[in-house]
């Protein structure tokens, strides 16, 4: 991960922490209140950059705020969904014999659970709020981590390394963390990087839908509200526009910054495996 | 929920197995022990497929019974109930009868297995209607959606990864990997909007959204049913076409530089029989595997494309669902979908051992 980057996690970086600013630096970036009404759809003008909604609350600070939303749910499930399916793919993959078995075993059940309807009826259940949402996305994103991470220590468990380490008499939880968990730290940051977008896209999906976090602005929610209160059919193009190209945006940011260590060919993610390589050069 | 792909699962085996065509064809003896080996490796994956589906019947049990409150506030909605609670709490008592609530909580399970296996999933709270009808009707519709849209789009976005992969930085690979990465980041709703309002808004040449317009027959209604799938099937169609254009270019790209396709080329093979015969052969498995996981989660992948153009689906269902907190028909859904999704991963253990001489010599895996 050290050395030069090459352009495309660059330009993913700079799209990243531009948004992160915007997100941190919400109530100075913001120009106005997004919870404050005023006049209803109002065009894009110096007053309202973007223009405003249905109840005329001012789209530009809504997505400014709603990037805090988006950003929170995709980081901190990622965050815990990379910490699970690394943990798991370790002691499975190192461990072997019956924990292996039972491991793979339920990440196979969870794994064949649908993601989305899973989602959306937990959360239905549950009741939408962030703990909740975050929660539900969690649940069934850590299995393609933890069977990346498996097959990857499987390989290594192989290498001089570690069987030198063993023979000199070193314990599994020593081995596995010193000497494995470095070693698949390229391949669990793009993991990482990956399931924040696909935890922003879900979390698009479940607001979409009018499941999101109640009450807190996300770019989600603000293209349900586009959606289903006759944005797209009055022609509000600043309404519905903005939150989809924002999510599409960030999402790009992270996938291009999972390019990252593309060099060598077992920690490549699929997605464009041989550009990568091509890039780095 | 998209799920960006991995490299396959199975990835192609090194050395001399993967020769295709290689040795071990032939002789009675070696058949009949090959295909008691393959048999008994579908018959653990079964095993294995049962038990999911169990587990998913057992999420489906506990889920409305362990969450917070009542579980009948779950199925008749918390004002009712609490309405109920104070005027006749002797209904509320019938409810929880009806819907195999009482009794312990063994008992309850042993109950529900038994009504799930008989396929009673009771009526809906809603609708009043029984759960099973509106779910195989909704069900034949995302079919008619899905169906088509997968097939066309591993065509398409398999033989564009073929030649993509094959070739670095060729046409193919210049022209489409941007448009396919560009697909990757759109979520799917935004994607349907984006449709929604250039074709239907704007050049008004597809419908709004429904199935159909109603009052039509025969040749005109089946028209008329693909005039409004057109847009949704546009889109799904583009989604997974990029999903399979991803993986297959990628695979592609991992067995060029193996031995045998260096070996073909040496011997003077045309670059089409190397591509069709070598190459496309090894990468057809991980390819199918992928695709069938796929299709599994086709089911809930259109849910947002079903809600923007309005198909009556299963994903429609279930967002109409949860709206209407008609958590038996929710239930319901989710079983179906979860089964189709370990369907699916079953019949993709029984094609990839069907055609891949490797696994059936039990080789590899």
């Amino acid at each position: 991960m050290t050395g030069k980057l090459g352009l495309r996690p660059r330009i993913g970086a700079a799209i990243l922490l531009a948004l992160l600013l915007a997100a941190v630096f919400a109530p100075l970036v913001s120009p106005l209140d997004p919870y404050e009404f005023g006049i209803p759809y109002l065009e894009p003008s110096a007053a309202h950059l973007l223009g405003t909604n249905d109840v005329g609350q001012d789209i530009l600070s809504e997505l400014v705020y709603g990037a805090r939303v988006s950003l929170i749910i995709g980081v901190t499930a990622a965050f815990a969904v990379t910490a699970a399916g690394a943990a798991v793919g370790l002691t499975s993959g190192y461990w072997g014999g019956k924990a292996d078995v039972a491991l793979m075993g339920l990440t196979n059940v969870f794994m064949s659970l649908p993601a989305l309807p899973l989602t959306v009826v937990l959360v239905a259940y549950l009741g939408p709020g962030l703990r909740n949402v975050i929660l539900a996305i969690c649940l069934t994103a850590w299995t393609g981590t933890a069977r990346v991470v498996r097959s990857r220590v499987l390989q290594l468990k192989e290498l001089p390394f570690v069987k030198i380490e063993k023979t000199l008499g070193a314990g599994p939880l020593y081995v596995m963390f010193r000497h494995l968990l470095p070693n698949i730290g390229e391949l669990v940051f793009v993991r990482g990087v990956l399931a924040v977008a696909s935890a922003m896209l879900a979390e698009a999906g479940l607001s979409f839908l009018g499941l999101g976090t109640a009450g807190a602005k996300s770019w989600g929610s603000i293209l349900h509200y586009a959606f289903f209160r006759g944005g797209l059919v009055n022609g509000c193009y600043w309404w519905y526009l903005p939150p989809m190209i924002c999510i599409s945006l960030s999402v790009t940011g992270f996938l291009l910054l999972s390019y990252v260590g593309e060099r060598r060919g077992p920690a490549a993610p699929a997605a464009g495996a041989a550009k990568g390589r091509r890039a780095d050069a | 929920m998209r799920v960006f792909p991995e490299r396959p699962a199975t990835r192609p085996a090194e050395g001399p197995a993967a020769w295709p065509g290689g040795p071990g064809d032939g002789d009675r003896k070696s058949f009949r022990r090959a295909l008691a080996a393959r048999l008994s490796r579908l018959g653990s994956k079964a095993a294995a497929a049962a038990l999911t589906v169990f587990c998913i019947v057992s999420v489906n049990f506990a889920l409305i019974r362990f969450m917070p409150g009542d579980p009948v506030t779950h199925i008749v909605g918390e004002d009712e109930y609490l309405m109920l609670e104070a005027s006749s709490p002797e209904t509320i008592e019938a409810i929880r009868a009806e819907y195999g609530l009482d009794g312990s909580l063994p008992a309850q399970f042993a109950a529900y297995l038994a009504r799930t296996a008989r396929l009673d999933f009771g009526s809906s709270y809603r609708t009043k209607g029984p759960v099973l009808d509106t779910a195989l009707r909704r069900m034949k519709f995302t079919l008619l959606l899905a169906v088509p849209s997968t097939a066309l789009a591993a065509v398409i976005g398999g033989a564009l990864g073929l030649l993509a992969g094959w070739r670095k930085g060729g046409l193919a690979d210049m022209t489409a990997s941007p448009v396919m990465g560009l697909l990757q980041t759109v979520p799917a709703n935004c994607l349907a909007i984006a449709f929604l309002l250039l074709f239907s808004f704007r050049l008004g040449a597809f419908p709004l959204g429904g199935i159909t317009e109603g009052g039509l027959t025969g040749a005109e209604k089946a028209l008329d049913i693909l005039w409004h799938m057109a847009l949704p099937a546009a889109v799904l169609t583009l989604l997974k076409c990029s999903s399979d254009y991803m993986l297959m270019k990628s695979v592609v790209a991992s067995l060029r530089d193996e031995e045998y396709v260096l070996t073909a080329m040496s011997r003077g093979y045309s670059e089409w029989r190397i591509l069709t015969g070598h190459v496309l052969k090894n990468a057809l498995c991980p390819f199918i595997t992928s695709l069938c996981m796929q299709f599994g989660y086709i089911l809930s992948g259109s849910m947002l494309v079903e809600v923007v153009f309005s198909w009556p689906g299963m994903g429609m269902l279930v967002h109409e669902s949860v709206a209407g907190k008609d958590f038996p028909m929710l239930q319901t859904c989710f079983l179906f979908m979860g089964a189709c999704v370990v369907a699916c991963n079953l019949l993709a253990d029984a094609l990839v051992l069907a055609i891949d001489p490797r696994v059936r010599e039990g080789g590899i895996g």
